[in-house]
């Protein structure tokens, strides 16, 4: 492998796992999102690889408008939680991340007897699954899961992507992505629940 | 005009349009329960692909709406699952509108119908993961309470769903290269294991299942209910549909085995669960899970028979999560708190709830003369020509929810304050009445009032 072709296959991958390791570990909300949009167009370079450029941009504009959206309805101050987390918080979450990403570098080759796509395609889509999964699992809030739920549904984008050229799954899934942050706004829109009495 | 625009595009543009005029009750709750009721009908003398006449008129309701390429396709073997469907569809609305459900109910309730059923008709048949995916977001505005913010149980639902979502698609291309790749048999075996999981995650199947409980805990009931009951009833039909359409499939012995044990292990969970439930939504929760877990069973035990008691337990199995959901709704709506110890004298204060809630627990149980007997009976008869230690399992589970209906028996009819009857309204007495006239006719008449529902089998060609 040529050393612009090792470039080209480790630079989407680093982009990536810098992007869902700042949604994973940032506490600001505008953080999380600009960093949800960068991680689409890091996905839209991927899926352009083996899309017709079109279909690829899709994808891009779905997840701008789900970042869009979900920015609209987060809430007024700077911080994704409700309460402040303990320092301990931030130790435990980046060095879960490393467990993950440790965790995909060593079974990618295997995922590849599963779906055979590039390398490239593979590393990313295995690491916004990760990620978002770990993101999913330690996460109670509603912009943190959705934000999980998209990067897990992006990096399934990605495998599939080069599985599957079809206008309807492409149009079904950028339906999906929106209807998520969709559903996502509506979600945080609520108020903030009070127990019930007694 | 074709059977998907009539029974895909009309409800769904439907359910689109009242959610302009959700709150001008009752109007969005008759015209749904009216539309699906229309619909069911419609299903049951109309079949996709063949002739009929109207007077003079002769005309044909086509198969096939191409859409991007792709087909959504109903053919007359289609017309019993259509018509279980938005019959189903049709009591939940009447329901709903007898208990004043929330105006989104509605709308949203046939969006997601729609959806569902669209899934059905899609061919190939991977896309239906992604229309499924889409009913479950239609869902979430359905289950979340417009006041508060909402809990675990709905985000796990959520998640869940989502999850299902890739999987199943994974193994849908999986499925389609088998032409193309020549090691067949590790491509089934990698297809059966992701189509597992999507399938599990998809219907609660242990260990993804904590969500149930806690998500009709948190939403209303009725309307959890009737999420709920839909979304894994279409996912069983679906599952059902991919065993029909792969010869491979059908063929494996090991797949039947798993389905086997994952039904019974969803019946034993909630089952013993059941047994140490103090709130009824929990215990609603558990009966929803049991529900899949013995539809499972009946799948698993590979033979026409085993379908045939699929098919035939729909019914108690609609009937009983919808009049048990009915029963707290009612509830719901007048404050009452569905924990035990709160319940106290209910039967008093709420004679017709309290009533037909014990009952649909203990038809759930499969007490003799109740909807759901005759079909327990036959499972357990033919399950236990194949393992008889896992009718001994499923049994000791049942009866764990015969204990909670015992439980909620006694909590009804002993202490409280003995206060007057507050009595339900006339329309939701009306309902619940004719639901419990149901299933004990069922318990009673199980031939006459089942055999209809065979007709679903004709849309699995392959499994009758």
């Amino acid at each position: 492998m040529s050393l612009v072709q090792t470039l080209l296959t480790v630079i989407p991958s680093a982009l990536l796992a810098a992007t869902t390791a700042t949604i994973l570990l940032g506490r600001r909300w505008r953080y999380a999102i600009i960093a949800l949009g960068v991680q689409y167009l890091i996905v839209f370079w991927l899926a352009q690889q083996v899309l017709p450029f079109g279909l690829a941009a899709v994808k891009l504009v779905s997840g701008w408008m789900a970042a869009a959206l979900i920015s609209t309805s987060l809430p007024g101050g700077e911080s994704l939680e409700e309460e402040d987390p303990a320092p301990s918080w931030l130790v435990f979450r980046a060095v879960a991340a490393g467990f993950v990403l440790i965790v995909v570098a060593s079974i990618y080759p295997a995922v590849a007897t599963w779906i055979p796509v590039d390398t490239e395609i593979l590393l990313g889509g295995c690491i916004l699954i990760g990620m978002g999964l770990i993101q999913l699992g330690m996460s109670t809030g509603v912009p943190r899961v959705i934000l999980g739920l998209l990067t897990v549904l992006s990096g399934f984008e990605v495998f599939y992507a080069a599985l599957e050229d079809s206008v309807l799954v492409a149009g079904l899934l950028a339906m999906i992505t929106t209807g998520l942050a969709v559903a996502g706004s509506y979600l945080m829109s609520l108020p903030v629940r009070h127990e019930e009495a007694g | 005009m074709s059977a998907p625009i009539l029974w895909v595009l009309l409800p769904g543009l439907a359910g689109a349009a009242l959610l302009l005029v959700r709150n001008r009750h009752p109007w969005p709750g008759v015209i749904s329960g009216g539309l699906s009721a229309a619909l069911a009908l419609a299903a049951v003398f109309l079949q996709p692909g063949e002739a009929f006449g109207i007077g003079p008129l002769q005309m044909t309701i086509g198969t096939t709406l191409t859409v991007f390429g792709r087909r959504f396709v109903f053919l007359a073997g289609d017309s019993g699952l259509l018509a279980l469907i938005y019959g189903v569809a049709a009591l939940w609305f009447f329901g709903g509108l007898a208990l004043r459900a929330p105006g989104r109910f509605y709308p949203l309730g046939l969006m997601m119908t729609a959806l569902l059923v669209a899934a059905l008709a899609v061919e190939p048949f991977l896309y239906a993961a992604l229309l499924v995916e889409m009913a479950v977001l239609v869902s979430i505005p359905l289950l979340a309470e417009p006041d508060r913010r909402p809990g675990f149980g709905l985000l796990r639902y959520l998640i869940f769903q989502s999850l299902g979502m890739p999987f199943v698609l994974l193994a849908g291309w999986m499925l389609g290269s088998v032409e193309v790749i020549p090691e067949r048999e590790l491509l089934f075996r990698q297809a059966s294991v992701l189509l597992g999981l999507g399938f599990s995650f998809w219907l609660a199947v242990f260990p993804f299942y904590t969500w149930v409980p806690l998500l009709v805990e948190e939403s209303r009931p009725y309307l959890a209910g009737f999420a709920v009951s839909m979304l894994t009833t279409v996912v069983l039909f679906m599952m059902a549909d991919f065993i029909n359409g792969f010869t491979w499939l059908r063929g494996n012995a090991g797949m039947y085995q798993v389905l086997q044990i994952a039904g019974a292990v969803m019946v034993v969970v909630a089952g013993v669960s059941a047994a140490f439930s103090r709130k009824l939504q929990r215990l609603f929760g558990h009966v929803l899970i049991a529900e899949n877990g013995f539809a499972l069973l009946a799948m698993s035990l590979r033979s026409q028979a085993g379908m045939e008691i699929f098919a035939t337990g729909l019914l108690p199995r609609l009937m009983t999560l919808a009049l048990f959901a009915l029963g707290m709704g009612i509830l719901t709506n007048r404050n009452v708190r569905l924990d035990l110890p709160d319940l106290q004298g209910l039967a008093r204060r709420f004679p017709v709830s309290a009533g037909v809630l014990v009952l649909a627990v203990f038809s759930f149980g499969g007490l003799p003369l109740l909807g759901s007997f005759p079909v327990r009976q036959g499972l357990y008869e033919l399950l236990a020509g194949q393992n008889v230690n896992l009718v001994f399992a499923v049994l000791a589970s049942t009866a764990g929810f015969l204990l909670a209906g015992f439980r909620m028996l006694a909590a009804f009819i002993v202490g409280g304050s003995g206060g007057e009857a507050e009595a339900e309204g006339d329309l939701e007495r009306l309902m619940l009445l004719a639901g419990t006239l149901c299933l004990v006719l069922i318990g009673l008449l199980p031939g006459p009032m089942l055999r209809g529902l065979l007709q679903v089998l004709l849309a699995f060609p392959n499994l009758r």
